[in-house]
């Protein structure tokens, strides 16, 4: 997509919002341009950045953006435009020649690249995965205590069809000298202010060479987003957000651990079984966020819904994991007292969204908590009470949600 | 003069036909105003890299040492031209405006 197709999106994204056409637009249509996380100072500005729908503001400069929650209710595939957004440095491309553009391979390699778009989707095999994205601080805003940092809702997270070239091929390609010990990533942002905070991100080599983690050039079947990495972005199933660089120019095969600042101190969590400690305290030992837990979210009913009594009614919703796959997920009409099995929905993948629906009764009027919890095939279930880290990573509570029943 | 405009756009026509362009939206939430001099330091040495966001929606139990550590976290890490005898003052701002405070 050149500049002038992204220029008549954002109009036609205009028309739509003014005129409200669209289902998924019309509730932002009517000159709403806020909502509210429902946390202390959580009122936000819904706002249109190029190529995405309204989305939750979480800061504008640089762009982090959350998607509004009733936008996963409409698919299990999160579209384009409505996936979230995280950068961490202003420092950010406006404009991208993908003729020009440049993958670099360097460092303690036999053969330096320089690996151009049409070289990567040309000379080397394409490979699909369908695989979520979640940002390592997703739903931080929700823990108690509160924490500081980004005050993120449940929208930081995303499932997308990504198309590219397995990163096992291009390191073979520029074959990893004896002694690599990591591979370093980084993309076309930079600090503003000269400085050695770059964002760049380490994998171990034989993570880097397990043939899943990849380059991609295509997202759900288009280009990917300018704000999600265009044109290329790496990807890495069933690890946090922070892995996947965006605008991806350079890999480096080093022969030591990596220690800038995004690996450490940022990016860390508890070194212990549960990653979690006491409220208030510090980690005596940490190391760097790797996978997902299991999480699962109820996206048809919100805390604003009614229900009737003596009515069948549906409740649905996603559930994932780092790739293992969904086992079972859990749905309780009633606080946890009672749970029944929901049925799952089409199998896209161990790394995707997994949709599940169930239904419920309601046999009395007032408040009814229904709860979710998923069971992944490696056997983790989502714990009932949350556990709790000062970076605020990695939340993955049972959620309720709290419907009225008339 | 014409010839080289024409020249120029020309240029520039042909450099960047494939290029993608995006244009942001300015920053919409501001620095809240304040009487303390550690607002106009904000002004200067906050806006430099981001928006007012990263403060703004810091929760209320938010006091003294968050805002000490990141302003010195900015100073040292980020290079943000931050002279010691103004970290006080900044921190002073922030810790009266946001988190805890924040009316």
């Amino acid at each position: 997509m050149n500049s002038k197709n992204t220029l008549s999106r954002r109009k036609i994204m205009t028309a739509a919002l003014a005129g409200g056409a669209s289902s998924v637009l019309a509730s932002w249509a009517m000159g709403a341009d806020r909502t509210n996380l429902p946390i202390a100072y959580g009122e936000r500005e819904l706002s249109v950045f190029p190529e995405k729908k309204p989305m939750i503001v979480l800061t504008s400069r640089p762009p982090q953006l959350e998607t509004p929650f009733n936008y996963f209710d409409n698919h299990v595939i999160t579209p384009n435009d409505e996936f979230f957004v995280r950068y961490h440095l202003a420092g950010i491309p406006t404009s991208i020649d993908p003729d020009s553009y440049r993958l670099r391979v360097l460092g303690n390699v036999g053969k330096p690249l320089e690996i151009s778009l049409e070289d990567l989707k040309k000379n080397f095999p394409s490979q699909r995965i369908v695989a979520v994205n979640q940002c390592s601080g997703n739903s931080r805003g929700l823990f108690e205590p509160r924490v500081n940092g980004g005050q993120l809702g449940n929208g930081a997270m995303g499932n997308a069809a990504w198309v590219g070239v397995a990163l096992k091929d291009i390191l073979r390609a520029a074959n990893p000298g004896v002694g690599a010990k990591q591979v370093t990533f980084d993309g076309l942002d930079k600090p503003v202010l000269q400085s050695d905070s770059d964002f760049v991100k380490a994998l171990d080599i034989d993570h880097a060479m397990n043939g899943e983690v990849m380059v991609a050039y295509q997202m759900n079947g288009a280009d990917i987003p300018f704000l999600n990495g265009y044109p290329i972005k790496l990807i890495v199933p069933g690890y946090y957000g922070t892995y996947w660089v965006k605008h991806l120019s350079e890999i480096k095969v080093i022969d030591e651990v990596y220690n800038g600042f995004w690996m450490n101190p940022a990016y860390r969590i508890p070194d212990n079984d549960c990653n979690c400690i006491e409220p208030g305290t510090t980690p005596t030992k940490t190391i760097p966020i790797n996978k997902f837990n299991v999480r699962s979210f109820i996206t048809n009913l919100t805390d604003e819904s009614l229900v009737s009594v003596g009515k069948s009614a549906l409740a649905k919703g996603i559930a994932f994991d780092s790739g293992s796959g969904i086992q079972k997920v859990l749905f309780s009409p009633d606080n946890g007292l009672n749970w029944i099995e929901a049925r799952l929905g089409q199998d896209l993948g161990r790394y995707s969204f997994r949709e599940w629906r169930a239904e419920f009764t309601p046999q009395q009027k007032g408040r009814l908590e229904l709860r979710v919890k998923a069971i992944s095939n490696a056997g983790e279930v989502q714990p009932m009470t949350a556990k709790w880290m000062p970076a605020g990573y990695m939340r993955n509570v049972v959620e309720t949600v709290k419907v009225n029943a008339v | 003069m014409k010839k080289i405009l024409l020249f120029i756009s020309v240029l520039v026509l042909t450099s960047f036909t494939n290029a993608k362009t995006i244009e942001l939206p300015g920053d919409t939430v501001l620095w809240r105003p304040s009487d303390l001099p550690g607002y106009t330091l904000a002004l200067q040495k906050c806006s430099a890299c981001h928006s007012a966001h990263y403060a703004e929606y810091q929760p209320p139990n938010t006091g003294k040492g968050y805002w000490n550590a990141q302003v010195l976290r900015m100073k040292n890490v980020f290079k943000a031209p931050i002279a010691d005898e103004e970290v006080i003052g900044l921190v002073e701002y922030l810790n009266a405006t946001y988190g805890a405070n924040r009316k």
